[in-house]
């Protein structure tokens, strides 16, 4: 579940803060007590205590003094703002270098981009089609 | 209940050998600590120490304040499981040795020892030489856990044990942990599936106390850093390097430390690949660099 | 009982636990020695206490539960955060208590066979020298009491010694012989086969005897506790 290469706190915090970004957990909706969770993924309760701590922090969970941690309304938004920030230095950056260093023109890689684009366009396009002929 | 521990100077000798040399740490306790040693680095013979099975040749060790050895209120509160479940007589049923626990631990909780038999399998009918390695193990853990004293200790107590009885050990040591918190300190050689489990890991080296660190700022410490030589060495000027490989030109080290973000885009700069390492195999490099250098 | 527990538990284990084992076993030597009496009787006749004569085997047994007790029962005990002292105080009043218990068993039994042997109008003697030449109880529990004391006790010492690596048991079995041939005899009871006539228990006075025994008894319960005091407890089984 967790590796043992960068801190499992950090881990556990990128999980949840993914899970709420594919709605997996909505706004307002109770997450599991730290206990449960270590108890679940076999983790000390501490680890998990500092990883809900940090998302408290962050302002992505709020607590409820005697009932439990929820997730903020506002989580899902905030997430979206940051990732969509460090797409461009996580994902973008990298790939126009690595394009630089084996030399593919950069109007190559936008081509490329708007194909894919346009074929999963298709794709959910004809997926609605199947779904209708039903 | 919680236990704190504090070991000062702690030596212990045999004739010609030191089994463990001048160790300190204080350890504040209501934690799962994880203790890490190549075999023959002295866990076996602390941890008898702290349990109050050896007298140290010298130092001392406190468990809340009071010395250990031959201190009936501080060996009363103290449970040692050692890696051959040697938990009671070969001839003895397993119900026997229960009862035996029973009568000796003023802590002994019957009810929670009879289920967790349960869950691993064990007929209390049957004795304990009619066991197989890791049922004994399973009956140590068994042993350890309903004892509830305020200080737990698993010394490789899993040994022999398949992977489904580990994982339930694992379970029930966190659940017990977290109903009714105490101090526990595991040793093992499991690491990769163990450190989860530890709050704090120490490693133990020739008898010596190497590190002690909170599990995950040690999660977060080592890094290969792999490139052309040059850049590499200029890179790694000054740091704790544990270990070095060559391919031709390109050169990979592992590097022991706070990496900071000024660490990295330097790195990037350098046109280095960083990667962190798992927590395995800093322990491989760590307690391996000592014994290289000597 | 709880209290008690609290309190002794190691007593509490060895009264409750093994003290009814061992009544256990003197039941089954009873019936056996009745039976083999019963046997010999058809074939020759009965002339000496068969009773008596068992004693050079029960002597070994007293002996070897004694090296189990600290060869086995102390290791349990250290490990259920019990100390080396409390067990071996425990331990030693056990020995001292059960051996009477038994003893008096002994005489129970000597008394038996004493009305049997008359009924069938055998001779009731006694093959080895003894303090007591004839049904006298008070001699006679005394006399077992110190045997399975002392040799109880012994064992216990040679088994420390087995237990620790740094103590050589050959010693240990020498000494252990040296106590139990110098002091054993003078009660007439234990003797071993080179030191059968050392000593004529017949001169022996009761109380000279009484006070050796009690001494053979303080001089193995401190050699027992000299090398329990700070034995380390390492594994029994790798």
């Amino acid at each position: 579940m967790f590796d043992d290469r960068s801190p499992i706190y950090r881990q556990i915090a990128e999980q949840i803060k993914t899970d709420i970004l594919n709605g997996v957990l909505r706004a307002d909706e109770q997450v599991m007590s730290t206990n449960q969770y270590a108890a679940f993924y076999r983790i000390n309760p501490a680890t998990a205590a500092k990883a809900f701590q940090q998302l408290v922090e962050e302002k992505i969970l709020y607590k409820r003094r005697g009932i439990g941690m929820f997730v903020s309304p506002t989580a899902r938004d905030m997430l979206l703002a940051q990732r969509r920030e460090r797409f461009f230095t996580d994902v973008v950056d990298p790939m126009v270098a690595e394009a630089k260093v084996i030399g593919i023109p950069l109007a190559d890689i936008i081509t490329r981009i708007e194909q894919a684009a346009r074929s999963d366009e298709e794709k959910a396009k004809s997926g609605h089609a199947d779904e209708d002929e039903r | 209940m919680t236990s704190r521990i504090d070991l000062e100077e702690l030596r212990l000798r045999y004739e010609d050998t030191t089994a463990v040399d001048r160790v300190t740490c204080h350890l504040e306790g209501g934690k799962i600590y994880g203790l890490l040693g190549r075999n023959g680095s002295g866990k076996t013979s602390l941890l008898s120490m702290l349990a109050g099975f050896i007298r140290p040749t010298s130092g001392s060790v406190l468990v809340d304040g009071q010395p250990v050895f031959e201190n009936p209120r501080a060996v009363s509160r103290i449970c040692l499981i050692r890696d051959s479940g040697d938990v009671g007589d070969q001839s003895d049923t397993v119900r026997t040795v229960m009862e035996i626990a029973q009568v000796l631990r003023s802590t002994w909780d019957q009810e929670y020892a009879e289920r967790l038999l349960e869950k691993f399998k064990i007929p209390m009918r049957k004795r304990v030489s009619q066991l197989s390695r890791g049922q004994r193990s399973a009956l140590g853990i068994t042993i350890g856990l309903a004892s509830r004293t305020p200080l737990t200790i698993f010394d490789e107590s899993h040994l022999g044990m398949d992977a489904p009885s580990r994982a339930l050990f694992q379970e029930e040591l966190l659940n017990d942990f977290m109903a009714n918190p105490r101090t526990i300190i595991v040793s093992t050689h499991l690491i990769e599936e163990m450190s989860t489990l530890f709050e704090e890991v120490l490693i133990l080296h020739e008898g010596r106390l190497l590190l002690h660190e909170d599990t995950d700022t040690l999660r977060s410490r080592g890094a290969a850093v792999t490139g052309p030589a040059d850049q590499v060495d200029q890179f790694v000027f000054g740091m704790n390097v544990l270990a070095e490989r060559r391919l031709g030109r390109i050169k990979s080290v592992t590097v022991y430390g706070e990496l900071s973000d000024l660490h990295r885009r330097q790195a990037e700069n350098l046109g280095l690949e960083m990667e962190p390492i798992a927590l395995q195999d800093l322990f491989i490099h760590l307690t391996g660099a000592v014994e290289e250098s000597r | 009982m709880r209290q008690l527990q609290q309190r002794w538990p190691i007593a509490v284990l060895l009264f409750f636990g093994h003290l009814p084992f061992l009544m256990l076993l003197w039941v089954a030597l009873a019936a056996l020695l009745t039976v083999i009496t019963a046997v010999l009787a058809l074939f020759v006749d009965i002339s000496v206490s068969v009773w008596d004569h068992s004693a050079a085997l029960l002597r070994w047994m007293a002996l070897f539960y004694g090296t189990y007790l600290t060869r086995e029962l102390l290791t349990t005990c250290v490990m259920h955060g019990r100390t080396r002292r409390a067990f071996t105080a425990q331990a030693t009043l056990f020995v001292l208590v059960a051996s009477g218990v038994l003893a008096v068993l002994m005489a129970l039994g000597y008394a038996l066979e004493h009305l049997i042997y008359n009924l069938m109008g055998w001779s009731h003697t006694f093959i080895d020298d003894r303090l007591f030449d004839s049904l006298n109880i008070p001699l006679i529990i005394y006399s077992w009491w110190g045997l399975y004391a002392v040799w109880t006790i012994t064992g216990a010492f040679i088994g420390a010694a087995l237990r620790r690596n740094d103590v050589s048991p050959v010693l240990a079995i020498v000494l252990g012989i040296v106590l139990l041939s110098v002091l054993g005899p003078i009660t007439g009871m234990g003797d071993l086969p080179f030191t059968d006539r050392i000593y004529d228990p017949q001169t022996t006075s009761v109380g000279s005897a009484i006070g050796l025994s009690l001494l053979a008894f303080a001089v193995g319960a401190a050699f027992t506790w000299l090398l329990v005091r700070n034995i380390p407890i390492r594994p029994r089984i790798r």
